[in-house]
């Protein structure tokens, strides 16, 4: 026994599967070069004080792990690849975590049509245009160019390869220059904005198996660190990328100032925390709950700085409206506005906050305010919580129906904080005399069953919001009449065929839709988003709750010009200004 | 022996082929697929399309069945298997050499040393691979992703079923021997109180205290929280490595000890209870025998053999690995992959995985009661 257990110390010691891989990897930091043969300078010029120190690492730990790091094919849009992909990928856009707003990556600008960087032309197509940074260079020195844009826009589109080409597939024509890139889109749409997120280095990834070669390592790196290791169950090491081309603007100096990145993977959200608490890893965005944020906040005292923000994934509640529902509730009374409003009358939004999270956001007012809170017209506001008004909705509805009209409550049961809300929910619509029942389901069940077949009378689940008129656009889909599953993402199956509310309002909404999706007029988009908004609104097709939190916290006395990203940027957003603050001094 | 042996490995087969159908029916029955994820973004339709075509989502369950159970057994690289050979035969050899000339009474633990070395020379060295598939989180070859955590897990599992049977055996005899004493009363309360506290309760709190607290009162950072090692591992000479592995391994070994010692020591205790009060131990008591040579000659070879079944299942387990243990701890085992391809609905790796540790819980189970035969002479193979 005593051998079993040497035997298992010293194979670990000795294992080559050290976690780590065979290759040896050593940061050096390159000296000045000592061997001029120039006479010591005695001029009294002072090289000038760095404002931020270089060198150290950071270990950021999350609870999950990128079941690929090729964030074209599926498993690559987990958010994890993208925080990690942070500190490698580049492309046109990325997000501010200071104002959430898009800015440019790669490109000196981002194009739109008030800057000349976007087109419609005459025949109704739509040119984009894309001027490269001069600087721009991949960690092997090699510039970045039009050709990489166009091989990654020849990637994308091979049919053979599982990636998401909608939109891409709509480029009639394109063209690379050195430093420029122009493609032309079929029609205007403001989804432009997303496209081209992360660009593929042409001269290395061109010739390889785009699917199975690029899943365990990464392509050359155009960001702040490039790849080092991945230690499968365990984190990703990332090194200083040399050639980097990123200036801190504030300083002058260049980008990054650390060393070494690395990625920790710890399941357990306990876990993370005491991996945080013992100093073993620097940064963190757990799940956000009450007793996760009070043990962090109870952190601060001792250096650690706690930011908890609204983020943008948005909970709301919806009605089915296709004749799945009555499979749920044969008391089903969606299709009536009047039941809709007790709906929304009975709810009690701030109850759901306090409750749920502490208190520590407000409720929403619209989706919008998930993407862009100064676009939003707040058009639920109308709705407020009152239960004898419910009560008095609900008689009506009762009365025009001719039904026992009642609720049938579903979503995910594996999910903490929707079970408490189906809890309060019992109390809610008791005070308003609603019948109600509560019917949760695992999210496997939920997610791949009765969402598509529309098999639920009274849902919540969330959507991921995001930065930029695109993503805000992206999500009227969800409301499309013409767009029910297996095909659509019309899951309320609101105006659809089979739908038990198809009325004027579903017909204007559809050619809201079809406007928003066939301009790139800023300000055109934005009166018929406010458009939309208020048809939802109005007809209650849903009702949004509240935005999850996102929490993040650091060691300040350790890593500075750490700033959380509530938006899919991400709290890594900006790794390459990260500092280590104890090597000031 | 030969035609037992044959018998168990029929009946083995079976089990597993029964085991797979199983399986493979209930992830379809559970409802859900591995595209869901994709489902919510309105825009991946035609993606999920393709790729339902392309992983054969598209076709009957019982098609679905036989395409993965026909590359399951499929071997698509036949390099040499001379070192794995080599290394079983040589254990067999020894193990021969061991029952016919070693007669002392812990020939079946060397047996049992010798075998998992085998096994581990024969893993690590493993020159055949079967077609698994590829993941459907990421696309990675199912055989590699599995092989790849096998050695993390069995460094862990060694380690905790090291120090599990050097405590808690020896814990349990002396228990048996000074049985309904105060220690015997310790031990029992020790015993249950390991049993009843959830791993995760016992691996948080190792966390917190071991790790934690240890470091604040001594300023000296004994343990790591989690993970199997420091990135820079490769750069550490062997010493620093020695002590890297011993401070990661420590907090995930001590929590699986903590419980499984707890069984060893009541399963030994209640074994030797039983041999202690047998007849030919009254007898050799009533010869005059002293009382060690009673104890260790005559009762605890007898009192062993009961162990075996239980080393042997909890080997055969260490494969699926230490599921919650290796989440806590953030250690990249087998378990830990398991639990993420359940979360992803990735079958082909569920469906690996699970076969992986069928396989194990039969072999081991003919490899005990092969043991059984070589430790105690009265048990014989009709």
């Amino acid at each position: 026994m005593v051998l079993l257990i040497a035997f298992a110390l010293v194979a670990a010691a000795c294992s080559s599967d050290d976690g780590t891989g065979n290759e040896t990897t050593t940061t050096t930091t390159v000296a000045p070069d000592t061997t001029t043969t120039a006479p010591p300078e005695t001029t009294t010029t002072t090289e000038p004080k760095l404002e931020h120190p270089y060198g150290g690492e950071a270990i950021v730990a999350d609870d999950q792990e990128p079941p690929t790091l090729n964030t074209f094919v599926p498993g690559g849009d987990n958010f994890i690849v993208s925080l990690i992909g942070n500190a490698y990928f580049v492309g046109v856009q990325k997000i501010d975590g200071y104002t959430l707003a898009l800015i440019p990556d790669v490109v000196e600008s981002l194009p739109t049509v008030s800057n000349g960087g976007v087109v419609v032309n005459d025949d109704g197509t739509m040119t984009v245009s894309y001027q490269i940074r001069d600087e721009a260079v991949w960690e092997d020195g090699t510039p970045i160019s039009g050709d990489d844009f166009q091989f990654t826009l020849d990637t994308i589109l091979n049919p053979d390869l599982p990636i998401d080409k909608t939109t891409y597939e709509d480029v009639v024509s394109s063209d690379a220059g050195a430093k420029t890139f122009t493609y032309t889109l079929a029609a205007p749409t403001a989804i432009y904005e997303l496209l081209f997120g992360v660009i593929l280095p042409k001269h290395q990834v061109e010739g390889s198996d785009f699917v199975n070669d690029w899943n365990d390592t990464m392509w050359l790196s155009g960001g702040p660190f490039k790849f080092d290791t991945w230690a499968k169950g365990e984190f990703v090491h990332l090194v200083r990328n040399d050639n980097y081309w990123g200036i801190d603007e504030e300083t002058g100096q260049t980008l990054p100032y650390l060393d070494e990145v690395t990625f920790k993977f710890i399941p357990e959200t306990e876990s993370i925390l005491n991996a945080f608490k013992a100093r073993e890893v620097d940064a963190i965005n757990p799940a956000p709950s009450t007793e996760i944020i009070n043990t962090l906040q109870a952190l601060e005292p001792e250096g650690a700085r706690v930011e908890v923000l609204a983020g943008s994934i948005w909970e709301h509640v919806n009605f089915q409206f296709g004749p799945g529902r009555l499979d749920r509730n044969p008391n089903s009374c969606n299709d009536n506005y009047n039941m809709r409003l007790a709906v929304a009358q009975a709810i009690d939004k701030t109850v759901l906050t306090d409750e749920i999270l502490a208190g520590q956001v407000a409720p929403l007012s619209s989706f919008v305010d998930a993407f862009s809170p100064t676009l939003s017209t707040k058009a639920w506001d109308q709705y407020s919580y009152d239960p004898a008004a419910a009560a008095a909705s609900y008689a009506a509805a009762v009365a025009e129906t001719g039904k026992e009209c009642s609720v049938v409550f579903s979503t995910t049961s594996n999910n903490d904080g929707r079970v408490k809300m189906s809890e309060l929910f019992v109390g809610m619509f008791e005070a308003a005399g609603i019948p109600y029942e509560n019917d949760l389901e695992d999210s496997s069940l939920f997610f791949g069953e009765t969402l598509d077949n529309g098999t639920w009378d009274f849902g919540e689940w969330a959507w991921v919001g995001g930065a930029g008129l695109a993503a805000l656009i992206s999500n009227y889909d969800l409301f499309d009449p013409e767009a029910p599953p297996p095909d659509g993402g019309n899951y309320y199956r609101w105006g659809t065929e089979d739908s038990s509310v198809i009325d004027d309002a579903t017909a204007r909404f559809a050619e809201v839709r079809d406007e928003m999706n066939a301009t790139v007029d800023d300000q055109e988009l934005v009166a018929l988003i406010q458009e939309g908004e208020n048809i939802i609104a109005d007809n209650l097709v849903i009702i949004p709750l509240y935005a999850r939190l996102a929490t993040a916290a650091v060691w300040e006395d350790e890593i500075g010009n750490y700033k959380h990203n509530p938006t899919n940027g991400g709290h890594t957003w900006n790794i390459g200004y990260w500092y280590r603050v104890d090597l000031e001094g | 022996m030969l035609a037992y042996i044959t018998r168990r490995l029929v009946y083995g087969l079976v089990t597993l082929l029964a085991l797979s159908m199983i399986v493979f029916s209930l992830l379809q029955a559970s409802g859900g697929g591995p595209l869901d994820r994709l489902k919510l973004n309105p825009r991946m339709q035609d993606l999920i399309a393709q790729l339902t075509k392309d992983w054969g989502l598209d076709q009957p369950l019982w098609r679905q069945y036989l395409t993965w159970l026909w590359n399951y057994v499929t071997p698509n690289d036949f390099s040499p298997l001379w070192v794995p050979l080599v290394a079983i035969a040589i254990a067999a050899g020894v193990t021969f050499a061991i029952v016919k000339l070693v007669k002392y009474q812990w020939k079946g633990a060397a047996i049992l040393a010798v075998w998992v070395l085998a096994v581990y020379g024969a893993v690590t060295n493993m020159t055949i691979r079967f077609n698994w598939g590829i993941s459907f989180q990421g696309f990675g070859d199912v055989w590699d992703l599995v092989f790849s955590r096998v050695g993390a897990t069995f460094r862990l599992g060694f380690t905790a079923l090291a120090i599990a049977l050097i405590i808690g055996i020896p814990l349990g005899i002396y228990q048996a021997i000074r049985q309904y004493s105060f220690f015997d009363q310790l031990g029992t309360m020790g015993a249950f109180l390991m049993f009843s506290t959830p791993i995760f309760i016992i691996g948080v709190g190792l966390q917190i205290i071991l790790a934690l607290y240890l470091e604040k009162w001594t300023g000296v950072k004994l343990f790591f929280v989690t993970g199997m090692n420091d990135p820079g591992y490769a750069n550490l000479s062997l010493i620093q490595r020695i002590i890297d592995t011993i401070q990661h391994l420590a907090l995930p070994a001590i929590s699986i000890a903590l419980i499984s010692l707890a069984g060893y020591s009541r399963f030994q205790r209640a074994s030797m209870l039983e041999v202690l009060h047998s007849d030919y131990l009254r007898t050799a008591k009533a010869k005059g025998l002293p009382r060690r040579k009673v104890v260790v000659k005559h009762a605890l070879r007898n009192a062993m053999i009961p162990i075996v079944t239980l080393v042997s299942l909890d080997i055969a387990f260490m494969i699926g690995g230490a599921i919650i243990t290796e989440s806590i701890f953030g250690w990249p085992g087998v378990g830990r992959l398991y639990i993420t391809a359940i979360a992803g609905i990735d079958y082909p790796v569920v469906m690996a995985i699970v076969m992986v540790i069928g396989i194990g819980i039969v072999a081991m189970n003919i490899i005990a009661d092969i043991l059984y035969g070589v430790m105690d002479p009265r048990v014989r193979y009709d």
